[in-house]
């Protein structure tokens, strides 16, 4: 080894004295096969050429230690005291000193203390003449989440020192990485962080130096902040911070957290707190931080914070690792039952996009004018959040508003509402767009700018490195290495051009997603002017222009007009299906939602929550037109998407599930309809809040389903609840608080309390007229609601022409075929039959009975509602013969879907027990209406219609029997009721 | 904590001359905490101007720590020959807890702590060159010894050479070649 070693050494040394041009020769020959041997001095050879460089960075790194070590000395490891306080333990040191367990020594003071003991050259007079001067006020910081300044002082050797509150906890990335908390948790546990700066901030007090190792969280999950006002007394002004930098170097900051009002050395406010938090946010929802510093050169720390935009946080869990490998769940969701299997940073990407986003970025604006006004206003515009409503945090904010407005009044809004909404969004996605491409614009220009600077400093470091080249060609006998250098900075400009040049052709590509960005604006602004060309005089001819007219005339253009536009297509065909259901025209509706679907599907992908949000749609749609089977498929597709993309806990997927649970109602399948109505109650409960109008739906919804199964007393007190909710929320004239209204009232109706229930009927009337104008669905079943009413009051002269109104509005809206339609048609055959006109009611009798029979499921309620109406009549017509069998069957409907008791089944056994007597099986009829008397005696009183039909019938049945005997005590019974008043 | 007197340490200085390389173990947490110590005091008198660089400031407290009057060496090259590598271990080994507290995590209140975004990546820079130097001392003394003199004894080629009776030419050649050498192995 040894003579191998001086072997390479001399090779070395002659090599060196040689031109680098004459050393490979000159290698080749002396190395000749000893590729090891020559590999080992070009190696060398290499070193050395950069050796200058390194040499100097070498001793950089060793003063650097040095000062480092002279800086400790101050702390050195043998302190057993400062001030009255007996140290514990050294819990860690950085750079502005060291933090020691402490305990007071002189007293029985026995509680422990953090000591913050800052390190020699930060003690300046200034430091303690502010520290006395601040001390009072950090003192008298008394707020549960922020940490107590105790005491402060400066030592025997003069440094000072600062006594708080000792917190044993977590900093909060990472107690919020560790307990895997939901985005959810961690917006709740960052806005505790708020109201405690937020508190400080009232009092006058900026901390200045927010981040997690700041914020700590006990096991218990209490947050405490430390430091508050701290960083103020180590560095007030820029001066005092230039003496320090040069001790420490830029030891001190953090540049992660810092403000550009900070690294520029300006004035730090609430704003800058402000800001601190904001990047702490955006740590907390996406693991990593806005910024990554490529150098750690202070102004290239400078130029980012300054100048670069930080990508959305949505877009930032998808592109870069998270800050700390491994540690970061990327994938935490609204809940923990997030081990499911769809843990994405995709779908954490999707979590973040929207309200989030905006949220983040506004706090971390580059100006301090632009960012939330306070910490106050940055935390309620996370309540506004997760309450579900409009964030103020938001550019497009016309845009935000109308997709939010839409939402809410998907129930139903009136036409001059629908049209404005409408109206709204389109003018929403041109304000969008506008400020998209001012963005791009404004993006483009400025790399185009860069890329032309950076062109021009690269043409200048070429010329100077070409020039350099020339010297060192001129002075041969100069140094070598110069022509090393030369060439490296030849090839260092060269990279540095070529990467203006990509640079340049980044700028152009931007500038040319502008340009798009402004044909489609252009086209949606022609769009819209021409949707209005109608109400021109000369156009309209002279007639009044109507709101659907414009929608019709939309909803035809929107393919043409907007072609090559499929995303924008989507979103109008969307927002004008909605309208077109809100008035009630599924058929116009339908076709649009469809279309939107295959738009997004072609555009988005199979799988996105804009899919899912097509498919809710249309499934909504088609249950209305009353293609249950259809939109089941539909809303379950969607709902097993929402699941995948944005987890088994958020609004879409409660959305969903009440969507779903109403179809499964409507199709008579209770059971599961109720467990899934309670499952989206929960979740909209505890994701919106109690008093929220989605959880009034889902009330409603429920409070429907339990009085169709007959469940009174369940369902009443939801309707309350609900109707009390949306009288606060959403005001006396809203078409959700009608439907309600309406609810309840038919509650009330089938409890057989028909005074309490009118009152309410015709409120919702008068609120659905209002809103809805006279032809709307919602309208015809309130009608037909209140015809009922009637109709069991025995008003059947007031009834008959409130079921024609219903009936002739569903036809029209709906046409022949829908399944509401029978339950018209069988009221009002009902009422024709209790007039007498048997010739009238006949047929509408078997219309309505054949229309559910085919539109319903099997055992459908709504089918033995007409099995036993037309039995009815069939008896009553003199042919029981007819009527027993559908009595029957009826009767074991109902026997199977209403609990043991229910006064309907009870109803069907009287209707049979009347037919049985009419064929004189006395025997068979007795114990049927017996039992129907009693229980409908107990169910629905004495004075209600159908017991007293029923008395009557146990009567004739005792008369006809010959048993006058046992017909007396009910005669009794009917003539006591008959005489009660009512 | 006291100041180790000058006496303990030349005695131990004494004893690893002769040898004995436990003494150095024993040497190295004394001159560890008198430096620190003695370079604080230093700074405190120094720090309204803060005139002197830090490495030379240490050599001064080092000088000021051995007693230099007290002990009669053999000649000047041992002298520098273990003043350097005091130096170049105490630095070393700062630079190792400095990382050892850094690898341990974030301490719990440690909120003052601004771990440095500059320093920290220079630290191995440190080790790296440490551990180069080991592997260069056990192929070529001599050479290990002038780039001690050179980063951590703060000697100029003009000493070196006066020092260790050699050619100036002499420590060129060897500095340039051990130079090559150790950033070389460093990148490795």
């Amino acid at each position: 080894m040894a003579e191998h070693w001086k072997q390479i050494e001399e090779l070395f040394h002659r090599a060196l004295q040689l031109e680098p041009g004459e050393r490979q020769v000159f290698l080749d020959e002396a190395c000749g096969a000893d590729r090891k041997l020559r590999a080992e001095v070009e190696s060398l050879l290499v070193s050395d050429g950069q050796a200058e460089q390194e040499e100097k960075e070498v001793q950089r790194a060793i003063h650097r230690v040095a000062e480092e070590f002279v800086e400790e000395g101050s702390l050195s490891e043998g302190r057993r005291r400062i001030g009255p306080y007996e140290l514990v333990e050294e819990l860690g040191r950085g750079g502005m000193g060291a933090v020691y367990l402490g305990q007071r020594a002189d007293e029985s003071y026995q509680k422990q203390v953090a000591i913050k003991l800052i390190k020699r050259g930060m003690d300046t007079d200034e430091v303690l003449a502010r520290f006395r001067h601040e001390r009072q006020i950090l003192a008298n910081l008394d707020h549960p989440n922020i940490a107590r300044l105790l005491d402060g002082g400066t030592t025997e050797d003069g440094l000072p020192y600062f006594v708080m509150e000792h917190i044993e906890g977590q900093p909060i990335d990472q107690y919020c990485a560790t307990r895997e908390l939901s985005i959810f948790e961690r917006l709740k546990l960052f806005r505790t962080v708020c109201s405690a700066v937020s508190y400080a901030h009232q009092n006058l007090v900026v901390h200045r130096d927010l981040k997690p190792g700041n914020i700590l969280v006990t096991a218990d999950g209490v947050v405490k902040l430390l430091d508050f006002g701290i960083a103020k007394l180590l560095h007030a002004e820029p001066g005092a911070l230039t003496l320090t930098a040069t001790a420490i170097g830029l030891r001190a900051m953090t540049p992660e957290y810092a403000s550009p009002e900070q690294v520029r050395g300006e004035t730090m406010t609430t704003a800058s707190d402000v800001y601190s938090l904001g990047v702490l946010l955006y740590e907390l929802l996406t693991g990593r931080r806005p910024y990554q510093f490529k150098g750690s050169t202070p102004l290239e720390i400078e130029r980012v914070i300054t100048v670069e935009e930080p990508p959305k946080p949505s877009t930032a869990v998808s592109r870069q690792p998270p800050v700390v490998n491994g540690r970061w769940p990327v994938e935490a969701d609204d809940n923990r039952r997030w081990r499911d299997g769809h843990r994405t940073a995709k779908k954490l990407s999707r979590q973040l996009e929207g309200d989030l986003d905006n949220i983040v970025l506004m706090a971390i604006r580059k100006d301090p004018q632009r960012r939330y006004a306070s910490v106050e206003q940055f935390s309620e515009d996370i309540r506004r959040h997760l309450a579900g409503r409009p964030v103020i945090a938001r550019t497009d904010t016309l845009g935000y508003r109308a997709g939010k407005f839409v939402k809410r009044h998907r129930v139903g809004v009136g036409m001059a509402a629908a049209v404005l909404s409408l109206m709204i969004a389109i003018g929403a996605i041109l304000a969008a767009q506008s400020a998209r491409i001012a963005r791009e614009r404004d993006r483009a220009v400025a790399a185009e700018q860069v890329a032309a600077q950076q062109r021009t400093a690269a043409e200048s470091e070429r010329d100077r490195a070409i020039a350099a080249e020339r010297v060192s060609e001129r002075a041969r006998d100069a140094e070598r290495t110069q022509h090393n250098i030369a060439e490296a900075n030849l090839a260092r400009a060269q990279e540095a051009e070529r990467q203006a040049t990509s640079e340049a052709a980044r700028a152009n590509n931007e500038a040319a997603r502008a340009r798009t960005e402004a044909e489609t604006a252009r086209r949606v602004s022609e769009f819209l002017a021409g949707l209005f060309e109608v109400s021109d005089p000369s156009r309209a001819k002279g007639n009044t222009i109507t709101a659907r007219e414009i929608l019709d005339k939309g909803a035809a253009r929107i393919t043409k007009d907007l072609k090559g536009q499929p995303k924008v297509q989507a979103t109008m065909m969307d927002t004008m299906g909605r309208v077109y259901e809100s008035l009630g025209l599924y058929d116009s509706a339908a076709p649009l939602h469809d279309e939107a679907l295959k738009l997004r599907r072609q555009t988005l992908g199979a799988e996105h929550v804009e899919v899912a949000r097509s498919l809710n749609n249309l499934a909504e749609v088609l249950r209305r037109k009353g293609d249950h089977e259809t939109a089941e498929s539909l809303y379950r597709e969607a709902l097993a998407m929402q699941r995948k993309l944005l987890g088994p806990e958020h609004a879409d997927v409660a959305e969903s599930l009440d969507n779903l649970a109403i179809l499964l109602d409507t199709r008579g399948d209770y059971k599961a309809a109720e467990q899934l109505f309670r499952e989206a109650l929960e979740m909209r409960r505890k994701l919106l809040g109690r008093e929220h109008a989605e959880v009034c739906e889902t009330l409603n919804n429920l409070g429907e389903l339990l009085r169709k199964k007959g469940d009174y007393e369940a369902a009443e007190p939801l309707f309350r609840d609900a109707i009390a909710i949306q009288r606060k929320q959403l005001g006396s004239e809203d078409p959700r608080l009608a439907i309600t209204l309406d609810n309840l009232a038919s509650l009330l109706y089938s409890k057989g309390d028909y005074v309490a229930a009118e009152p309410l009927y015709r409120e919702a009337l008068g609120i659905f007229r209002k809103v809805l104008g006279n032809e709307h669905p919602d309208v015809a079943i309130n009608l037909n609601n209140l015809a009922t009413l009637r109709y069991a009051k025995g008003d059947y002269d007031g009834a008959e022409p409130l079921y024609r109104e219903a009936l002739a509005t569903y036809r029209k809206l709906l046409g022949e075929e829908h399944p509401n339609l029978g339950n018209i048609m069988h009221n009002l055959a009902r009422t024709l039959h209790a007039k007498g006109d048997y010739a009238a009611a006949d047929p509408l009798y078997r219309r309505a009975l054949d229309l559910r029979r085919r539109k319903l499921r099997e055992g459908h309620p709504d089918i033995a509602h007409s099995l036993v109406g037309f039995g009815l009549f069939l008896t009553d017509k003199g042919t029981p013969l007819d009527a027993e069998p559908l009595l029957r069957e009826g009767l074991e409907i109902r026997r199977k879907a209403f609990s043991a008791g229910d006064w309907r089944t009870a109803e069907a056994q009287s209707v049979l027990g009347g037919c049985l007597a009419a064929l004189k099986r006395y025997d068979e009829a007795e114990p049927l209406l017996v039992e129907s008397y009693a229980t409908l005696k107990a169910k629905r009183g004495d004075r209600d219609r159908t017991t007293q039909q029923t008395l009557k019938r146990l009567i004739s049945l005792y008369e006809a029997w010959g048993k006058s005997e046992k017909a007396a005590p009910y005669r009794a019974l009917l003539a006591q009721s008959d005489s009660s008043p009512k | 904590m006291l100041q180790p007197s000058p006496t303990q340490i030349t005695h131990l200085l004494v004893k690893w001359r002769s040898g004995d390389q436990a003494a150095l173990d024993q040497l190295m947490p004394l001159v560890y905490d008198g430096l620190h110590q003695l370079a604080d005091r230093y700074m405190r008198r120094e720090r309204r101007d803060h005139t002197l660089q830090a490495t030379a400031l240490l050599h001064e407290a080092y000088l000021r720590l051995v007693g230099l009057e007290n002990i009669q060496w053999q000649d000047r090259a041992h002298f520098f020959a273990v003043a350097s590598r005091m130096m170049r271990r105490v630095l070393v080994d700062h630079a190792r807890r400095r990382r050892a507290r850094q690898s341990e995590g974030r301490l719990p209140t440690l909120s003052l702590d601004d771990v440095a975004t500059l320093s920290q990546a220079q630290e191995p820079e440190l080790l790296a060159l440490d551990d180069a130097l080991k592997s260069l001392e056990s192929l070529d003394p001599r050479k290990c010894q002038i780039v001690e003199f050179k980063f951590f004894g703060g000697l100029t080629t003009e000493e070196s050479a006066e020092v260790l009776r050699v050619s100036q030419t002499t420590v060129e050649r060897d500095w340039r070649w051990a130079r090559a050498w150790l950033f070389r192995e460093m990148k490795k």
